[in-house]
């Protein structure tokens, strides 16, 4: 028998498009954790996208409903709601798809998309998104356009047909399948208030939990033409009844349970670039805990017992 | 005309915590407001029959130093590079990798993780949101087989435990791989064992680095959580040790998205032995801040940082095969 090592140092870091690591920088330039070795790093700043492209499916939900899923500080706007998928091939934090359900809401005035659930296939992803509020969770994803005729290594027309699923946990969440029909869905319903700006819940505590901070984090609208560009020739559209739907409530993911729909408008699709604008924090709160709340609130768990919710098929990760 | 199913019942056991936006806002520790990525389920954290593997080696002590944020110290030049497979816990079953080295922040002695891998996302985010474990997320496998007697795997037997192989993998890279074979049960056959293990007076140290939404300030922390002694109970009949012979095959490759192989390579290409064992653990509920320090950063610093890159120019480490979830 023998031992065999190899060590390689491949990508130094002293030239090319690796940042060096943040230790070795200036302090100010370190965002987050590993110190030496970052989930993500300046080289994603600022964020942007080429060529992603989104599934809108447009739906209509009871007021009360959407109402719950919305923190105190912020009013509905619209009983239509999307839910979405977005394949991002090109992008700072590298390939990855999302899937999500965003709401009209407002604060003080200020309206903005304001999204309760979302999931994402990738780690720095939802590193990122999750400092920025939303409640990714990492979940398996696929979407899927088929159908041209290809011929002579050329593509006969368009890909007509569709099929997204997610899944978590051994649950299936969500599955669509259908048919591009490409006749015209109200487009005036594409911006029924969920403006391009985002607006997230972001519920931070320390270490010791004797404190937590709620900030309402606030991503303005992406200016159209210059930080935004919508492939026109790229959207296509499908009608309800163009379209099969399964939304599954499970043990570990409430998204049906919450908001289930009342009605299947249709689903846009498209193709953009964007430059994600800066975020700011525009309303906040903290809660503080005593040692008797921490035990009391923050302590649901029996020690070496575990719930339905503790057994799940394990993951072998990406 | 397509089908349109809504399942919106949830199945429930009486087990399942309601949601937090049907409770009262101090049992609300992480976003999202209705249906979070991990609750307050699974604390305190507990885990039963876990098996862990460790492997021991040196390593070159001006490389450690460089990884080590301050104000932390390094105080030895063994490195710890550690598989776990939680079979069983409050927070669902999952595997981990992590690399610790023996530090000290100010006096408090520990091990300090400089590198932490899961599969999944609730184990991922509750490290990196509260505790300041730098974890990510990779393809983590965990095998042992092989009957040590040489017997046939029988019906209701132990399938045994003599070879063993991991592995971690991440964007497309193998970050780390390990097989040999298991040649002892007794832990002093192997020369060197890290400082803090078993050491009632060494706790585990994290290094917290959270961000502000707008950049204008990131917040550092050192975190300790308590004594490891008071956290482990090993089962002494699952031990089994190689010397460093006995590692047939060890690699350790720097990638584009992770440095620990050009930082935490084994000096002089030698490994002083794996240690393997199954035991319960019992997480403590809340951790110690013992140090922190915020670095604020003017509205012409936060522009510039956040303009680092060129806009829609992609390079090495934006592009890896596209995970497909998990």
């Amino acid at each position: 028998m023998y031992q065999a090592h190899i060590a390689s140092s491949t990508f130094d870091c002293t030239e090319g498009s690796i940042p060096i690591m943040p230790l070795s920088r200036n302090a100010k330039s370190m965002v987050t954790l590993p110190a030496y070795d970052p989930l993500w790093d300046i080289d994603a700043l600022p964020l942007t996208y080429s060529a992603s492209k989104r599934y809108s499916f447009l739906l209509e939900a009871e007021k009360e409903a959407i109402e719950k899923c919305l923190p105190s500080c912020c009013v509905l706007n619209s009983t239509v709601v999307e839910l979405w998928y977005a394949v991002h091939n090109k992008s700072k934090l590298g390939p990855h798809t999302e899937m999500g359900i965003t709401v009209s809401a407002s604060c003080e005035g200020v309206h903005f998309g304001y999204t309760p659930f979302s999931y994402v296939t990738q780690d720095a992803a939802m590193d990122y998104f999750r400092l920025q509020g939303f409640p990714h969770k990492k979940a398996y994803i696929r979407t899927l356009e088929h159908g041209s005729v290809y011929q002579n290594q050329k593509l006969n027309g368009m890909d007509d047909y569709f099929s997204f699923l997610i899944t978590r946990n051994g649950y299936l969440l969500h599955t669509a399948t259908g048919k591009f029909s490409d006749s015209l869905l109200d487009l005036d319903s594409l911006d029924y208030g969920i403006s391009r700006a985002q607006a997230n819940l972001k519920i931070s505590t320390n270490c010791d939990l004797s404190n937590t901070v709620w900030q309402l984090v606030y991503r303005p609208q992406i200016k159209d033409g210059e930080d935004y560009c919508l492939y026109r020739d790229t959207i296509r559209t499908s009608k309800a009844e163009d379209i099969n739907w399964l939304f599954n409530a499970t043990p570990f993911d409430s998204m049906a349970h919450y908001l289930p729909f009342k009605k299947l408008i249709g689903m846009v699709s498209y193709c953009y670039d964007a430059k994600l604008p800066l975020a700011k924090t525009i309303w906040m709160k903290k809660v503080a805990r005593t040692k008797d709340d921490i035990e009391k609130y923050c302590m649901y768990g029996i020690p070496y017992e575990n719930g339905m919710r503790s057994q799940y098929p394990v993951c072998y990760g990406i | 005309m397509g089908f349109f199913i809504q399942n919106t019942s949830i199945v429930n056991d009486g087990t399942i915590v309601p949601a937090p936006l049907d409770r009262d806002e101090k049992s609300i520790i992480t976003h999202g407001l209705i249906d979070p990525v991990q609750d307050i389920d699974r604390r305190p954290l507990t885990f039963v029959n876990s098996r862990k593997t460790m492997f021991l080696y040196e390593a070159d002590e001006k490389k450690l130093r460089q990884i080590l944020p301050e104000p932390l110290k390094l105080e030895d030049d063994l490195v710890e590079f550690t598989y776990m497979n939680h079979i069983t816990s409050n927070t669902g079953p999952y595997l981990e990798a992590m690399i610790a080295i023996a530090a000290s922040c100010e006096g408090t002695k520990g091990a300090f993780y400089t590198n932490l891998y899961v599969p999944e996302s609730a184990a991922l985010c509750a490290g990196r949101e509260f505790n300041g474990t730098p974890k990510k997320s990779a393809h983590i496998s965990m095998l042992e087989h092989g009957q040590a007697e040489g017997i046939r795997y029988k019906e209701g037997g132990n399938p045994g435990r003599r070879f063993f192989s991991f592995m971690i993998e991440r964007n497309g890279y193998i970050i780390h791989s390990a097989t040999g074979e298991y040649t002892s049960h007794q832990m002093s056959d192997l020369p060197r064992l890290p400082l803090y293990q078993g050491n009632p007076d060494w706790c585990r140290l994290s290094y917290r680095v959270m961000t502000e939404p707008d950049f204008q300030s990131t917040k550092v922390e050192v975190i300790s959580t308590g004594s490891a002694k008071n956290m482990f109970a090993v089962k002494p009949d699952t031990i089994d040790v190689a010397v460093g012979k006995d590692i047939h095959t060890w690699a350790l490759l720097a990638t584009p998205g992770d440095a620990l192989g050009r930082y935490l390579a084994p000096k002089e290409q030698k490994l002083v032995g794996v240690v393997s064992n199954t035991f319960n653990m019992y997480y403590p509920p809340s951790q110690n801040c013992i140090w922190t320090k915020t670095i604020h950063r003017t509205p012409e610093e936060v522009e510039a940082l956040y303009n680092t890159s060129d806009p829609y120019t992609y390079t090495l480490r934006h592009s890896f095969p596209s995970p497909a979830g998990a």
